[in-house]
């Protein structure tokens, strides 16, 4: 019953011509349909019928939940693209978590190769920073600087520190301006597609406060930065692979600076 | 055909009446939040609780981000209960011990009232539907869900509801009907159930059964919770479980005979597709208590 259930093209499709699906997709309809002999018939709907309420509602199910999930990837390709996207895709990806919430993390990966939507060279930048926001959504928090912890920390010990950062931040580096096209996401002229990428990579930074999930833009060099203590480097050795790039500047590398910003935002939450 | 029992042992915890409970969805959370509503107990999903796979890949059960903190603030003025749409119980496919870890620390830590669950198949080998589809009513699957439900109850170290779903199939293979399955299930495996009261009208309908004759044979005892809904009807007068209107004039008929048979026990509204404003879920819960105080003489305190 689950092929025929889960068959996105409709059940009608899935009982009459299991045999014109992908080859590659065989081993999921190989139920013989005499198995669904075993459902009643009973008025006022067939068994076909009866079977097919499953069918659409557990397309149209994922459908939501994905259109949801992809708020401005649905936007840009409309109703009608989405709704096939997503017929593939759950034909490759058929869900396999108990969260429906998990059923979009194949997403941005799938769509990146996907012939109809070539036409929209940024879409899975965008599917990528959409996943983001969404696991950013659903991670917890630390329990925030305990401010007294650094105020006695020698010299050597800042150049030895390891930042924690909080769980909810992503970097993230991408050609095409998605961040600005999800910003636009719910106005109501048409959005305006970017033509082309940006000549040098955009540095996003996302994290959640109390409210929701922030994402802006940053200069390379803090963006490094954090990339660079969130992998666990200490302060000193991050200052001095940055000074290398800073160089060509008159004013010292503003790591302070920086720290307070970072700090303020709740982007740190320990120093070891 | 198995001869009805009413040989209940009573392990099962007994809960106090806490009146009139609506489903906690995110659009409300502001109201809810703002307003404090004199609403005595909120029912949540509890896989909206729990963290994705990569934000918790070692399934330990981390908060679950911002809804969590929501339902955290929430949980301060209100009870909950916990109602789950995964966990599977009917399936042959083993039980998902990730989804089970994050379940129990989940309940450990916000302490609902009830966890409870459907009793369907949602998915089968490693693939989840994420709908609630009936199994067959036949001896063996009785001792196998049976089963199943001891061992979630073991490793929750607690006793779960499970909720009659509504259904548009039925199996040629059933030996019983559905109530007598669940009135068995829940004496075998000493559990508790979530009578979903549209639920039963839904498939009374659907299958063509008396949905009076379904509540006489769900055991009295073992009912801690109550269902209210509304549905959709098609042109066939084939009715679909949409959670997306109000409950119906039958509904409420049928909720006046549960309340009848089962008592003062928790009743919540449930509506989960083109969310009304809040205000509106309030009315219907008033419209169960009305009820209720109709029945039953007295108002919850």
């Amino acid at each position: 019953m689950r092929w025929v259930v889960t068959e996105p093209r409709g059940i009608q499709e899935a009982l009459s011509s299991p045999w014109t699906l992908d080859p590659a997709l065989a081993n999921r309809y190989i139920e013989p349909t005499r198995q669904l002999d075993v459902i009643e018939e009973a008025a006022p709907l067939s068994t076909h019928d009866r079977l097919d309420v499953y069918a659409n509602a557990y397309f149209y199910r994922l459908l939501e939940s994905l259109g949801a999930d992809f708020v401005t990837v649905h936007r840009v390709v409309g109703e009608e693209k989405f709704h096939d996207v997503v017929a593939h895709f759950l034909m490759r990806y058929p869900s396999n978590s108990p969260n429906i919430g998990d059923l979009g993390e194949a997403f941005p990966g799938f769509i990146k190769d996907y012939p109809l939507l070539q036409q929209f060279p940024f879409l899975h930048e965008l599917a990528a920073l959409e996943r983001a926001i969404m696991e950013c959504l659903f991670t917890h928090h630390l329990p925030a600087l305990d401010v007294s912890s650094f105020q006695t920390k020698s010299e050597e010990e800042w150049a030895a520190a390891r930042f924690v950062l909080d769980p909810t931040v992503r970097l993230m580096s991408v050609r095409w301006p998605v961040d600005t096209l999800w910003k636009n996401r719910e106005q109501t002229q048409p959005l305006e597609f970017p033509d082309a990428p940006d000549l040098t990579p955009r540095h996003l930074l996302l994290y959640r406060d109390d409210n929701w999930v922030n994402v802006s833009a940053m200069d390379v060099l803090p963006w490094t930065a954090l990339l660079m203590l969130q992998s666990g480097m200490p302060l000193g050795a991050v200052c001095e692979a940055l000074s290398k790039q800073w160089s060509e500047r008159s004013e010292p590398l503003p790591v302070m600076e920086w720290f307070s910003t970072w700090v303020a935002k709740g982007l740190v939450r320990n120093i070891q | 055909m198995m001869t009805p029992t009413n040989d209940f042992n009573h392990v099962l915890p007994p809960r106090p009446d806490l009146g009139v409970g609506v489903g906690l969805r995110s659009n409300h959370y502001g109201a809810i939040l703002s307003q404090r509503p004199a609403i005595p107990w909120f029912e949540v999903i509890s896989e909206n609780f729990m963290t994705l796979r990569n934000t918790d890949p070692e399934s330990r059960g981390l908060p679950g981000g911002r809804p969590r903190e929501m339902l955290d603030l929430i949980r301060k003025d209100y009870p909950i209960m916990l109602h789950g749409v995964s966990l599977n119980i009917g399936s042959t496919d083993p039980l998902r011990k990730d989804y089970l870890s994050k379940l129990k620390v989940l309940a450990e830590e916000t302490q609902p009232l009830w966890v409870s669950d459907h009793l369907c198949w949602t998915g089968v080998e490693g693939e989840n539907l994420h709908d609630l589809l009936p199994i067959p009513y036949t001896e063996e699957a009785l001792a196998h869900v049976v089963e199943r439900v001891k061992q979630v109850q073991d490793i929750l170290g607690r006793r779960i509801l499970l909720e009659n779903v509504s259904s548009y199939v039925s199996y040629k293979h059933s030996e019983m009907p559905e109530w007598e399955f669940v009135a068995e299930l829940a004496r075998r495996a000493d559990c508790g159930i979530l009578l979903d009261v549209n639920n039963v009208y839904v498939s009374a309908t659907n299958h063509g059964f008396d949905p009076k004759k379904y509540l006489e044979g769900i055991p009295v005892d073992r009912v801690r919770q109550m269902h209210l809904a509304g549905y959709s009807e098609q042109d066939t007068g084939f009715l679909i479980d949409t959670h997306d209107h109000p409950v119906t004039s039958p509904v409420w008929d049928l909720y006046r005979e549960s309340v009848r048979r089962f008592g003062a026990v928790p009743a919540l509204i449930e509506w989960d597709d083109k969310i009304p404003p809040f205000e509106v879920l309030e009315q219907e819960a008033k419209k169960a208590e009305a009820i209720r105080e109709e029945v039953l003489g007295t108002k919850v305190a």
